[in-house]
């Protein structure tokens, strides 16, 4: 906190001081705010650098192993089992339905064909350049202020141009 | 028994509809069971534990105010002394924090008023879940059940239904999606899935039968469903009965039938 | 339903080796939180200072009824469709059904020396364990010792073997491979056959090999019968080969024991334990000869099936004439580095 200067007058002053006769300057403390008080031999980079590289470094920061008990280990694994049961049965849910849905949509698409050729090729035309719609929003945990958006005009063939 | 192909093709048909499942994706995520709730709370609080220790010597310069600020408000940790028995186990303190649990950080900062809206670090408030179309259960409000998909059905000759519209000389897509401005206003934004039918559902003399029926004859009336997701705007037709529903409301809505028909093409949620 | 209720806490229809007698154990594995503390701690300093994780015990209860629930579906399909089930078919849902039980856990994990294994999931874990280690390391062992393809061609192993000797009262179980002094081996050894699949009680037949035996004449080495057993009856319950066993019933020895006492100078002897399934077939055999012995063809005259081995090394050790002694043996060669 407090940085003692052997001169009053600037070093350079000093130095050109040298030739002549000169008195022994009385030092004076001044009083540095926020100024370390430990010699340091880094520069203010390398000491940056040392500081940023021990945030990335595990040293101390690690946390101590978690250690169960042996109750706590089978309590620990039928809760990851029961968690793994419920996953497992909801996939497979999904897989099924998938399957569902992918045989009404090639019986439908069969039947078509059978029924209409003209609308089984144009129900059937590839897409090109066919993107989500920019309006539809990932679900969130908490509905946005306003949930839906109401005030939908189309817009006319004028605004286009 | 080999059908010939050509024989296939030019078979003789009914009527050709295109039925539009029009749906609402989820604006929330779904709700979790308690289970699943618990689980959660669960795998956070092990990763808290099992998380490195704060730096705070790299957000906060030392000797700074904002170091002072942040270190008072801190829960500070027993830390180890010589010759001193502690029953819950010796400390480990680095970096002052107790490596054996884990830490708790309090981010310094004054009570921000909520109601002020220019300031950032106001708390945040969340909106509800549960809507006032939830409340007063007004099925024709799209603001209704969030977390579930809606779908709508119309109510034809006392039936509810997907609304089905008649061809002109379209495609099954384009009849869907002009059929629905028709009957509804050009006050709503739908996007089309995919131009290929998910299903078929077929009537004969006006009874349901099964999709893989088939008879020689013209009596077969074919409606073929298009999916597509209402993207913003309304459904507002101007004679008719609508409502927007889940897949369990549409379960009690639809008929039977009708419902084991359509029921694998619905959302779980 | 809660702890208790369910199940697993119904021990009407199913065994109580299901269950963990430990009354504090138990009530901890029953309850959401500890309520006796850990009571598996040995140290009563642990067990002050243990703090469980957060949010365990909230979640726990919810996570057994969710399991617990899936197991009394799996009972009802079981005690359903009792006749229709194959025997694998009704072992593997018996496993399933108890494979997550809390208290099934723990035991298999942490009381693995009083398992029950009549219980199906008990042999499930036990089996589990097994491959994982202790039959990778024979397959091991007995490859890299050659004692595959020197006895028999290979092995599926479908039993754990585990080999004791009775020498200075010190019972300890031998790793395959393992080599060991004339000391330990001059007295039969006793053994335990685990099986792991679902088999009718059988009939077992066990052989000890020694395929370096010198054969001087024709510049090679020959194979030793040092032990052979026949028609030893074992079951999930008794598993065991021991000198009372055998006692009991004499003829059941074909072969005597005979010490390995290798000569001086020779290399290491292999002996090699096999274990055969009899598929529920008599061996009637009266007359094995023990020098020159034809493993080979033995198994194939009684078309015996391969199920388990063990193996272990013998040299010559200054203990060797006195073990020749106990059993009235000639004194031993001594080889020496040029044939005299």
């Amino acid at each position: 906190m407090f940085k003692t200067y052997s001169s009053a007058l600037p070093q350079s002053l000093s130095r050109g001081l040298v030739g002549a006769t000169r008195q022994t300057p009385t030092p004076f403390i001044q009083f540095v705010r926020g100024k370390r008080t430990k010699k340091y031999d880094l520069s203010p980079a390398a000491q940056k650098l040392i500081t940023q590289l021990s945030v990335l470094s595990a040293s101390r920061k690690q946390p101590k192993m978690l250690k169960l008990c042996p109750e706590d280990f089978v309590k620990h694994n039928t809760v990851q089992e029961a968690y793994k049961l419920i996953t497992r049965k909801r996939k497979k849910a999904e897989n099924e339905k998938l399957k569902q849905q992918y045989e009404s949509m090639k019986l439908a698409c069969e039947d078509l064909s059978k029924v209409s050729p003209e609308l089984f090729e144009a129900a059937n035309k590839r897409e090109v350049s066919k993107r989500f719609s920019l309006e539809l929003r990932v679900p969130t945990n908490y509905p946005p202020n306003v949930p839906w958006y109401y005030d939908y005009t189309p817009e006319s063939p004028e605004d286009k141009k | 028994m080999i059908v010939p192909r050509l024989s296939a093709r030019y078979m003789s048909s009914g009527p050709i509809k295109s039925s539009l499942m029009l749906s609402r994706i989820p604006i929330v995520t779904r709700a979790l069971n308690p289970f699943e709730k618990e689980y959660f709370n669960y795998q956070a609080e092990l990763e808290r534990r099992l998380m490195r220790t704060f730096p705070q010597y790299y957000y906060f310069k030392k000797g700074t105010l904002a170091e002072r600020k942040f270190l008072d408000i801190q829960n500070g940790v027993i830390s180890k002394q010589p010759n001193v028995w502690y029953p819950k186990g010796i400390p480990d303190v680095k970096h002052g924090r107790d490596r054996r649990f884990k830490q708790n950080i309090l981010i310094p900062g004054e009570e921000a008023n909520k109601n002020d809206e220019k300031n950032l670090s106001r708390p945040i408030e969340v909106n509800a879940r549960v809507t006032e179309a939830d409340k007063t259960n007004n099925m024709s409000s799209l603001n209704r059940k969030l977390s579930h998909t809606l779908y709508l059905i119309v109510k034809e000759k006392d039936q509810w239904k997907f609304p089905s519209f008649n061809l002109e000389s379209q495609s099954l897509h384009t009849a869907a999606e002009k059929g629905l401005v028709d009957l509804g206003g050009n006050q709503i934004k739908i996007w089309t899935v995919s131009n290929t039918p998910a299903a078929v559902i077929k009537y004969c003399e006006g009874e349901l039968v099964a999709p893989t029926y088939e008879s020689p004859d013209e009596r077969i009336e074919r409606h073929y469903i298009i999916k597509s997701h209402i993207v913003a705007g309304s459904f507002q037709p101007m004679n008719i009965e609508y409502k927007w529903v889940t897949n369990d409301e549409a379960a009690s809505f639809f008929d039977n039938s009708y419902f084991q028909q359509v029921r694998h093409l619905l959302a779980n949620f | 339903m809660s702890f208790g209720t369910g199940i697993w806490s119904n021990f009407s229809k199913r065994s109580t080796s299901l269950t963990v007698s430990s009354n504090k154990i138990k009530q901890g594995l029953l309850n959401a939180g500890l309520p006796f503390g850990p009571a598996t701690l040995r140290k009563r300093s642990s067990r002050i200072k243990y703090s469980p994780p957060i949010g365990l015990s909230t979640v726990y209860p919810l996570a057994y009824e969710i399991l617990e629930l899936e197991s009394t579906q799996i009972y009802k399909i079981l005690s359903r469709q009792a006749n229709e089930l194959s025997m694998e078919q009704k072992e593997e849902l018996l496993v399933r059904a108890e494979y997550h039980n809390p208290e099934v856990v723990f035991k298999s994990h942490f009381q693995t020396n009083s398992l029950d294994r009549t219980q199906p999931v008990y042999r499930r874990y036990l089996r589990e364990k097994w491959e994982n280690h202790d039959k990778m390391l024979l397959m091991q062992r007995l490859e890299s010792l050659h004692a595959i393809p020197d006895t028999l061609s290979t092995l599926d192993p479908r039993c754990d073997v585990v080999l004791r000797f009775p020498h200075n009262n010190v019972h300890t179980t031998v790793e395959p491979g393992q080599l060991l002094s004339s000391n330990v081996t001059k007295k039969p050894p006793s053994l335990e056959v685990v099986e792991f699949d679902p088999i009718p009680d059988d009939l077992y037949t066990v052989l000890i090999v020694n395929p370096d035996t010198p054969d001087l004449e024709n510049d090679t080495f020959s194979t030793t019968l040092h032990w052979a057993l026949r028609n030893v009856p074992l079951s999930s319950s008794d598993i065991s080969i021991d000198a009372l066993k055998l006692q009991e019933c004499p003829e059941r020895e074909l072969v005597s024991y005979l010490p390995p006492v290798p000569d001086k100078n020779a290399p290491v002897n292999r002996l090699v334990v096999w274990v055969f399934r009899q598929n529920q077939k008599e061996l009637t055999d009266s007359e094995v000869a023990r020098e020159f012995f034809d493993i080979r063809g033995f198994v194939a005259q009684h078309s015996l099936t391969a199920v388990g081995a063990h193996i272990w090394r013998s040299g010559w050790d200054r203990n060797v004439p006195n073990v020749r002694d106990m059993y009235g043996l000639p004194k031993g060669r001594v080889f020496h580095r040029v044939r005299r």
